[in-house]
């Protein structure tokens, strides 16, 4: 920079003269008028001469200054601006006549394009929603979940004693539990509804935004109950109902505040939030009592000192040695990577994951890609037709880059065209589409300027990339060829005609190849044996009241004949968390392999309907149950798989006494394998000890019929024996199914967007086929009139579109083979790709191709060849 | 047919300075002649117009020359009379001329 020196002349005033000044004069004038300056410097005060350079700025503004001088070339381009409005008009004509006289084309081509608009904006919406999650939290960056082990759930110790520790780095450490759906009882009116309860610092940590009620005093109180707008219209009718009271299991809870609606893209989703403030089953800080979602609001960005130190505090309070193999791995999660980058179990639910998002991406480019081909591919083959006109307009003085522009403009038309009626479709099938990929974009979202402004630029680049092919082509004809009527379409552009229909085809198989082979899997994970019975399973939470009077619970719960089996355990079997090394006694310590254990009572394996290879369940012949006192061997049950480790049969491995860590255990019984964890994970040397004390679970086995009045019934005598639980019931199905939610989803999106994908490709063979029909009319009636048979002219048309099918399954098989079998190689048990599905998808790809030929085809060849040749 | 000769009054005088000047002729030197020495005052922009409708004409060519650190490091376009513009000044001298002499009392 400059300094300001009092010897220059205004800068602003020149780059205001540059500004106006047409660039061929700005050098001459400009140094005139430094010149000038210079000159008036020397006679008057610098201001002055300033104030003169100014003025001659000012005054240089003139027609003179500003119009652009001409090169002599430009003739046609004389009188400019005037000109290319009145062309503009005259495309924009032409473009529209062109449309209304080939109403067949422009649906073809208006469908195409709308319906790859549509599904890939509601895929981008899809993707875009996924990306947002918890991206409003104003502290969002300094907000971490922390937790240990691969669970997302802590005990409650955690926060608390982490807080107590680091004051200085950690401005508030809150946690959260989920009790799904709750009975509430208001005046005389119950309903049930989802309910979470957190210490009262959570609104200083997130960002809700209240809507009546303040953030400090909200959760402050015991018994003080948060409810968002939305609930509180659905159940009470107002959101007048601040100080009202409401009953949850018997209890009186305040209403303190109401929420605006939780964002739907905050993981954290609830109608209620308690207040954990004095909750018996919080109060005393526990290792054993883990079923909280701790969060921490940093007072400054995460960082590795503190990493360390709260490991190594933790693992004290654990007694374990921090820099030991066994310390607990502890993981921090910031709130944004919540709802994509966290796969650990006891997820809140509602999380996703990144591979879905690239997945829908790339489905949303795939299908965008086939809808610009059609265009291209359409847009090209009427290049006959619009040859003339091309010709004509060069004839009469038009440009090559003004043709460009032409054709570049109409593709504009057609895919805003398109946009208008993706638009109207989308806000159509957005509940649909948030049904089938599960999230809730709002219809607002639609109205938004960023969504228009994406909407516009997606437009704008998909104008370009199907229109600047189409443009290069017809741009460039030859008018004396045109005009004679001799355009013989050339090798080379046919060949990429050809190579773009091959990759629609490549891409549509490998989409029908892909959802296949999900579908394949799904439905192979859902009926796989999982070597026990899950269906009809209900499981919840249990405490020490519980756990006390289980005798008479049990007792209680057998009188109803509905109830088929009851049993408690640490763990469900789809939730194993406890790991442990085992070995042989006489093998040594090096042998100690991992293995996952759960502990149950002796109606575990009977409820779960495992079976039994070898030995027997934790009920001994007599009918007598195996010991389980101190200073007894306890007794277990083992996997085949861990008999295998083991290194003995099944039969060789009862009675066996074996080391567990540093104590011993007696096998009794060896059960076949079974899945405790997803498909995708192999199966693990699995040992089930027996049992009476530390369960955390009560599972029922119900009959099929009247289960909601069984549950009833299970709720009342759970209340009954342990009256400050909370009857936070699911089905092990459902658990079992959320494992599966991403399976699910994919295999639902992937076949609705193969099948459009699909359609795609047929609409743009469509377009094609009557084209090529038209333009090859005269060679087919040559060919009928020198006798071929009506088989020998459908052969030949549609051995073109075959071959190219016949290319693109050869492209795409292989190919889909290669990547479905990389996905497919996350489950250890898996469907092996047969030659069925490739042969189905070839078969179908051939049959919607000769399908949508058919008609043309046949047509074509049974014309009567006199009355395309009369004419000529 | 004689070739006729069209000169503004304007035109005229500038054409004249430019034709003094010989290769020193540009925007400013043209301006500065005429206020100072004709003490007129004129505008820079209106001569700047004028050399151009000159040139346009063909009594004036013109090349981009001479940047000196007082104008900032810009070339002139250095205005030139042609043939043309020589016979166009000869012309008008030659009319006035005859006019003149038509006046007795003038006489000298």
């Amino acid at each position: 920079m400059r300094p300001k020196d009092k010897s220059y002349p205004s800068k602003l005033a020149t780059r205001i003269f540059r500004l106006y000044c047409s660039e061929e004069l700005v050098e001459e004038i400009e140094g005139d008028l430094k010149e000038r300056f210079q000159d008036h410097l020397e006679q008057f005060s610098s201001k002055k001469a300033n104030r003169l350079y100014w003025l001659n700025v000012l005054k240089f503004f003139s027609w003179h200054t500003i119009k652009p001088r001409k090169s002599y070339t430009s003739y046609s381009n004389q009188s400019g601006l005037n000109h290319s409005v009145i062309m503009f008009r005259n495309y924009f004509k032409i473009a529209i006549r062109n449309a209304k006289k080939h109403k067949a084309y422009t649906a073809i081509n208006l469908l195409g394009l709308t319906l790859g608009l549509t599904s890939s904006i509601l895929i981008l919406l899809y993707v875009n929603h996924q990306l947002s999650y918890d991206q409003f939290h104003e502290k969002q960056d300094k907000i971490y979940r922390i937790s240990l082990y691969d669970w997302a759930i802590t005990p409650n110790i955690v926060g608390p004693a982490l807080k107590r520790a680091y004051s200085e780095e950690i401005q508030y450490s809150m946690r959260m539990a989920f009790f799904g759906k709750r009975i509430f009882n208001y005046e005389d009116e119950a309903f049930t509804s989802t309910m979470i309860y957190a210490d009262p610092d959570f609104f200083n940590v997130f960002s809700f935004q209240f809507l009546s009620g303040n953030k400090q005093s909200a959760l402050a109180n015991p018994n003080s109950l948060v409810v968002t707008k939305e609930a509180a219209l659905k159940y009470f009718g107002t959101t007048d109902i601040v100080n009202s009271t409401v009953q949850i299991a018997g209890e009186n809870y305040q209403i303190t505040g109401i929420l605006n609606n939780i964002p739907t893209n905050s993981t954290i989703q609830f109608d209620f939030l308690g207040s954990l403030v004095d909750k018996r089953w919080v109060k005393k800080e526990q290792w054993s009592n883990a079923m909280f979602h701790t969060f921490l609001l940093l007072s400054d960005d995460l960082n590795p000192s503190l990493e360390s130190k709260v490991k190594t505090h933790l693992n004290e309070l654990l007694e374990i040695p921090a820099d030991s193999e066994d310390a607990a791995p502890v993981n921090w999660l910031n709130i944004k990577d919540l709802h994509l980058r966290s796969n650990l179990s006891f997820e809140m639910g509602n999380t996703s994951s990144m591979s879905g998002v690239y997945i829908f991406s790339s489905i949303a480019l795939l299908i965008l890609i086939m809808a610009c081909i059609n265009y291209v591919n359409l847009a090209t083959s009427r290049s006959i037709e619009r040859a003339k006109e091309v010709g004509m307009r060069k004839v009469m003085g038009a440009r090559k880059k003004q043709l460009y522009y032409q054709f570049l403009g109409e593709s504009l038309i057609y895919v805003f065209g398109s946009l208008i009626f993706s638009f109207a479709l989308i806000l159509y099938l957005l509940p649909s589409f948030n049904q089938l990929a599960g999230v809730t974009i709002e219809v607002s979202k639609l109205w938004s300027l960023s969504f228009w402004s994406g909407m516009l630029s997606l437009g704008l680049i998909i104008s370009f990339l199907s229109g600047f092919y189409p443009a290069i082509v017809l741009s460039a004809f030859k008018p004396v060829n045109t005009l004679k009527g001799s355009i013989a379409a050339k090798g080379e552009k046919k060949l990429l005609k050809k190579g773009l229909i091959v990759l629609q085809f490549t891409i549509s198989t490998f989409l029908l190849v892909s959802t296949l082979v999900i579908g394949e899997q799904l439905s192979f994970i859902q009926n796989k044996d999982l070597g026990y019975a899950k269906d009809q399973i209900v499981y919840f939470s249990i405490n020490d009241d519980l756990r006390k009077n289980f005798e008479s619970f049990k007792n209680q719960l057998k009188s109803n004949p509905r109830i088929h089996a009851i049993s408690f355990s640490n763990s469900t079997p789809l939730n194993v968390g406890s790991r442990g090394g085992t070995k042989r006694l006489e093998h040594s310590s090096e042998q100690f392999f991992t293995t996952s254990y759960l502990k149950a009572d002796e109606h575990f394996i009977e409820l779960m309907q495992m079976k039994i290879l070898a030995g027997r369940s934790f009920v001994r012949n007599d009918g007598s149950i195996d010991d389980s006192e101190e200073g007894k061997i306890p007794a277990v049950i083992i996997n085949e798989t861990m008999s295998q480790q083991l290194e003995w049969t099944p039969e060789e491995a009862i009675n066996k006494t074996i080391n567990y860590g540093k104590n011993e255990v007696l096998i009794v019984g060896v059960v076949a394998d079974f899945h405790s964890s997803s498909l995708k994970n192999n199966i693990e040397p699995f040992m089930i000890t027996y049992g009476t004390s530390n369960h955390r679970y009560a599972l029922i086995k119900l009959g099929t019929d009247q289960i909601n009045e069984t549950l009833g019934f299970i709720e009342d005598q759970t209340l009954a024996s342990a009256p400050g639980l909370p009857f936070d019931f699911r089905f092990l199905d459902d658990q079992f199914n959320r494992m599966y939610r991403v399976e699910a989803r994919l295999s639902r999106i992937f076949s609705i967007f193969s099948t459009i994908a699909i359609l795609i490709a047929t609409l743009g063979i469509l377009g094609l086929i009557s084209y090529m029909a038209l333009n090859r009319a005269k060679e087919i009636s040559i060919r009928k009139v020198l006798g071929a048979s009506v088989q020998n002219i459908l052969t030949l048309i549609s051995s073109d579109f075959l071959k190219l099918v016949g290319l693109a399954l050869l492209i795409a098989l292989p190919s889909s083979y290669f990547i479905m079998n990389n996905w497919l190689a996350d489950y250890a048990y898996r469907i092996t790709i047969g030659t069925e599905i490739l042969i189905y998808a070839s078969v179908a790809s051939i049959a919607i191709t000769l399908l949508t030929i058919s008609y043309q085809a046949i047509k074509t060849a049974l014309s009567n060849p006199a009355n395309v040749l009369r004419s000529e | 047919m004689k070739k006729r000769y069209y000169l503004g009054e304007f035109e005229e005088l500038v054409l004249l300075v430019v034709a003094g000047l010989q290769e020193k002729a540009y925007g400013l030197s043209v301006t500065q002649i005429i206020e100072k020495d004709l003490k007129r005052p004129i505008n820079m922009s209106a001569v700047h117009t004028c050399l151009y409708r000159l040139e346009e004409k063909g009594y004036l060519t013109s090349k981009l020359d001479g940047a000196t650190n007082k104008r900032g490091g810009r070339r002139k376009r250095l205005f030139l009379i042609t043939t043309e513009g020589k016979m166009a000044l000869q012309e008008v001298r030659n009319q006035r001329q005859f006019l003149w002499s038509k006046i007795p009392s003038f006489q000298a």
